[in-house]
């Protein structure tokens, strides 16, 4: 079991750094090198001394694994720079702004796990009938649309111009449940329409792959019950591609609810990342992918190791 | 009570905006079902290049008709402003009515289809040009290479396309270029792995022996021998690519990412048009209509594509 | 043993008689449909299944002899139509709903596939999956379920039950996992058992040992047993009677020593000519012209345009027609006494039915 656990980690560790190493390397693309990047911007205001003066207290003149070396450490510690738009820690600007993203993303998860994976599950089971066709259909749109237009769209209609559910706003759960989910319903609903599609499309795949093979004609053939065929034997088989869709659905669900949260003005790191955009408050948008880097890499590590420790296959193959 | 399925589990790509990953996720789950189809008898069927793929087709030729047909079309200029007629709803004259600082949505969504396409331009360029060397390189040569190679392809993999290109643009401001290289960039990996995969049993072929002994570089043999047998897949994992490229670089443009105002874009008009939603609804949905067409056109030409193209 | 309810159960429950009839399929056709192309797999065939004994099922891939298996079992795709009859002990299949056939499989009526180690669920240990058919047929609870499953176990000649119970499919050896899907089959109480070229897929040396434990099998616990292979070898060895089928018909039907050593159609023996022999003379194996388009077929004859006795009169079809009288053997050829005739006057037919023949020397025959 720690063995399974410890070959992973030995292949994902180094994908992590590569991923902080990424992120590290952005600053360099600034017009105004890496200084541009701990300073407030406007490095043109500095003579060139002053700026010289400034990189050798800010240590770069290290060679640059060093500087990463010291940033990382940094980033360990907590440090994750400072905002030169409000003068702030990075850390403290991000902080209240993870609760709303996360809300949004789980519960576009949980959403879509449930429902693509229960739609996912009837399709593969009434496969070539209405209902199996009818729910490819709509998953099959489902994966067309994009998410923004959608969520424009619910928004206005259902928001601005129906007035069924706020378009706008977000209310924490400290200070309203009721109101938490109020504000959460239609862009939760929107991200899931996506990620929701493309699993019940995955797990429709995976089980009616299983259904179609040999040892499920012999569970038939030997007389067992359907109920039992399908979710002893069957079911089995499904739970793998959902293991693996949660890493890649938290990738897709971050990139919409950027997206999401700005349509719906929902205070999370969505907005903040764009607003920092158009401020140019560079450390923290360079945190924020910092922060989704590492939460995806490690996703995945998970992901990899429940598979590993639920298929047997895998697991022999590892301890060999 | 068993029974062979009929039905294809891939019509449609992940247009989300997080969706190179899924895409190709998607993209290789359908290649293994067209390949199990075509073992399974049916291939004869499959052979053609289906009924969807051809309307996607026809409609993506229609966009780009559009796109080099805009500035003899008995249209509006795009760019021009009619203050007295701002927000106004759909008329005679703007079809689709005006947006904020009135000029003429109709024509913009046409207009539109020319940003649409460089976007998808630039991305598809970037991608190859980084992705293909990488994908052969990896696969070609001894494992040190190939591992650091595929480490640094997963690291980017796993990352957020939008947020990665949100990180960078942000560095370099924002372009269309800079924000579809990135892009471009991102999907690089992807099809990197896809050119590793093919190129690794081939590494041994004997026909790529032959050549080599025969004195071709190996970076010969390896554009002109082995490439075209890897050709396939990866054509329709760009195909893919693409259509996630044009959604991609609408999301960007619709956070003000993108193209840059005032040049017509999807996106961006998009964005304009949701502030004033309840007046005039059309200028919203009608651009984000055509990214939806345009990306959906692209995944269908790409799924009739492996149907003809991948086989077992 | 009391039935759990249903006059299905209750029927079946005593052992049968050594030659009993237990299965009778009865002009039976089964079309597939695939939008508006149809295409017919079976066009009105009779087999008997008795207790005790072995049928063989032979011809080439497409000629339907699956197909009439997955009829009898229900395991037809929703795109197949049957007609005709299928009766097990009395019960007419045919007209069962599927909710009643769910009862008779496993129970009565068992397949066997040509998958051996993919037979069988991997994520779940094969000891459970045996728990799970056997509990589905019992009437008894845990207990008695494991006992059916040791004794087949045992029946099936898998040492180390305790060893096989737990492990994964991937665990075990192609034949073992077949093995174990004959158990599984036998724990559940069949009475009839149709193998779809059960040995295809393992080595030669445990092809053996299965057929020889099937046909032991058959004789302990008077199973009918349909054997379906396209390779005559095989058969052979194991099968009492058997019928050769072409393009959906029964082309010959007879006891298999004598049919393998004397065919009485222009198809068996095709067949047989294509199989090597390790004596008679040396020279280039016969090849059966590539057989054109069904669809092409205006009456007459099926097997015609490959047939190398084909004559004018075969321009309408002949029925299935005894070979000669008294013997029960039957042929679906104008020219049978012909074909048989050659036989007989070449050397001399060995084979007597159950002969266990080498597989490569069939009924010494050289032309």
């Amino acid at each position: 079991m720690t063995r399974i656990i410890l070959r992973r980690l030995a292949t994902s560790i180094p994908t992590v750094f590569v991923s902080t190493i990424l992120v590290f390397a952005l600053r360099y693309l600034l017009p105004g090198g890496p200084v541009e990047a701990m300073l407030g911007g406007g490095t043109g205001q500095y003579t060139a001394s002053q700026i010289a003066a400034l990189e050798a207290r800010l240590g770069l003149n290290a060679p640059v694994p060093v500087q990463y070396w010291h940033w990382l450490t940094g980033v360990l510690h907590g440090n994750l720079g400072t905002s030169y738009y409000s003068q702030q820690p990075v850390s403290t600007v991000i902080a209240p702004r993870v609760i709303p993203s996360l809300e949004l993303i789980v519960g576009a998860l949980i959403v879509s796990t449930v429902i693509g994976g229960g739609l996912g599950m009837l399709a593969a089971v009434k496969r070539g009938r209405p209902t199996g066709r009818a729910i490819q259909l709509t998953s099959g749109l489902g994966l067309s649309i994009p998410d923004f237009w959608l969520a424009a769209v619910a928004a206005g209609v259902l928001g601005l111009t129906w007035n069924v559910f706020p378009a706008v706003g977000f209310t924490p759960i400290s200070q309203s449940l009721g109101g938490n989910i109020d504000t959460l319903t239609l862009p939760v609903l929107v991200l899931s329409v996506v990620t929701g599609s493309f699993l019940a499309r995955h797990v429709s795949s995976a089980m009616a792959s299983a259904l179609d093979s040999p040892y499920i004609r012999t569970a038939w053939a030997m007389g067992l019950p359907p109920r039992k065929i399908y979710l002893n034997c069957a079911l089995r088989n499904a739970v793998a591609p959902v293991i693996t869709f949660i890493p890649l659905a938290f990738t897709a669900l971050v990139g919409g609810t950027v997206l999401v949260e700005n349509i719906f003005a929902i205070p999370g790191l969505g907005t903040e990342i764009v607003s920092s955009v158009s401020n140019e408050d560079y450390p923290i948008v360079q945190a924020i992918v910092l922060l989704v880097g590492v939460l995806v890499a490690v996703l995945n590590l998970l992901a990899d190791v429940s598979l590993a420790l639920f298929d047997p296959r895998i697991r022999n193959a590892i301890s060999e | 009570m068993p029974s062979r399925s009929s039905g294809r589990s891939g019509a449609g790509l992940a247009a989300g905006v997080g969706g190179a990953v899924l895409a190709q996720e998607v993209a290789e789950d359908a290649t293994l079902a067209a390949e199990a189809a075509h073992l399974d008898g049916r291939g004869t069927g499959a052979r053609r290049f289906g009924l969807v793929p051809r309307i996607g087709l026809v409609m993506f030729l229609f966009i780009l008709l559009a796109s080099l047909l805009a500035p003899i079309l008995p249209i509006d200029n795009p760019l021009q402003q009619t203050l007295s007629l701002r927000n106004a709803g759909p008329s005679l004259h703007h079809l689709l009515g005006t947006d904020l600082v009135g000029r003429d949505v109709f024509s913009r969504v046409i207009y539109g289809c020319r940003s649409a396409f460089e976007g998808v331009g630039i991305g598809v360029l970037s991608m190859l040009v980084l992705g293909v060397p990488w994908g052969l390189a990896a696969g070609f040569s001894g494992t040190a290479v190939d591992e650091a190679l595929m480490r640094i392809a997963d690291a980017m993999l796993s990352f957020p396309p939008l947020i990665l290109a949100i990180g960078v643009v942000s560095a370099l401001g924002s372009s269309i270029t800079h924000a579809m290289v990135t892009v471009g960039v991102i999907s690089a990996p992807g099809l990197a792995r896809l050119l590793r995969s093919a190129t690794l049993p081939l590494r041994g072929a004997e026909f790529v022996l032959i050549a080599q002994s025969l004195g071709v570089s190996r970076w010969r043999t390896a554009v002109r021998h082995v490439l075209p047998n890897a050709m396939a897949p990866a054509v329709v994992q760009t195909v893919a690519a693409a259509s996630y490229f044009l959604i991609v670089e609408a999301a960007l443009s619709f956070l003000g990412l993108g193209v840059p105002p005032p040049s017509p874009s999807w996106g961006a008009d998009m964005a304009t048009a949701y502030l004033n939603f309840t007046g005039d609804p059309a200028a919203t949905i009608v651009p984000g209509l055509a990214i939806t067409i345009g990306a959906w056109s692209i995944s269908a030409v790409g799924d009739g594509l492996r149907d003809v193209l991948v086989r077992a | 043993m009391h039935g759990r309810r249903g006059q299905g159960q209750a029927l079946s429950q005593a052992a049968p008689e050594p030659g009993e009839e237990m299965l009778r399929i009865g002009g039976l056709e089964v079309e597939f449909r695939a939008g508006p192309a149809r295409t017919t797999a079976l066009r009105g065939v009779d087999l008997t299944l008795r207790a005790g004994t072995v049928l063989g099922v032979a011809g080439e891939s497409g000629c339907g002899k699956t197909t009439s298996a997955l009829a009898a079992m229900g395991l037809l795709p929703r795109s197949a139509v049957a007609r005709g009859s299928i009766r097990y002990r009395g019960t007419e299949l045919l007209a069962l709903p599927e909710k009643e056939l769910r009862r008779y499989r496993g129970r009565h009526l068992a397949m066997i596939f040509q998958e051996t180690t993919t037979a069988l669920n991997p994520v779940i240990r094969v000891g459970d999956q045996l728990m799970m058919a056997a509990r589905a047929h019992g009437r008894g609870g845990q207990a008695e379920a494991r006992e059916r499953v040791l004794a087949a176990l045992a029946d099936v000649r898998l040492a180390d039950s305790e060893r096989v119970m737990s492990s994964y499919p991937h665990e075990l050896s192609g034949g073992m996992c077949q093995r174990v899907v004959i158990a599984m089959a036998v724990s559940c109480g069949s009475r009839v058992l149709f193998a779809d070229e059960p040995t295809t897929a393992l080595d030669v040396s445990v092809q053996e040992e299965i057929l020889e434990l099937l046909r032991g099998l058959v004789t302990r616990r008077r199973l009918a047993m349909m054997m379906i292979s396209h390779d005559l070898a095989v058969l052979a060895d194991v099968c009492d009677d058997i019928a050769v089928m072409y393009r959906g018909e029964i082309v010959e039907y007879g006891p298999a020593g004598t049919v393998l050593a004397s065919p009485a159609h222009p198809y068996t023996r095709a067949l047989l000519d294509c199989l090597p022999t390790l004596r008679g003379r040396r020279g280039t194996l016969p090849e059966l012209p590539s057989a054109p388009d069904d669809a092409g077929a205006s009456g007459g004859c099926r097997f015609r345009a490959r047939c190398g006795w084909a004559i004018d009169a075969c321009q309408e079809p002949p029925a299935l027609s005894p070979v000669l009288p008294g013997q029960p053997r039957l042929s679906r050829c104008w020219r049978s006494t012909d074909v048989l005739g050659l036989m007989a006057a070449g050397e001399s037919a060995g084979g007597q039915p159950g002969d266990a023949a080498v597989t490569s020397d069939h009924g010494n025959f050289d032309r």
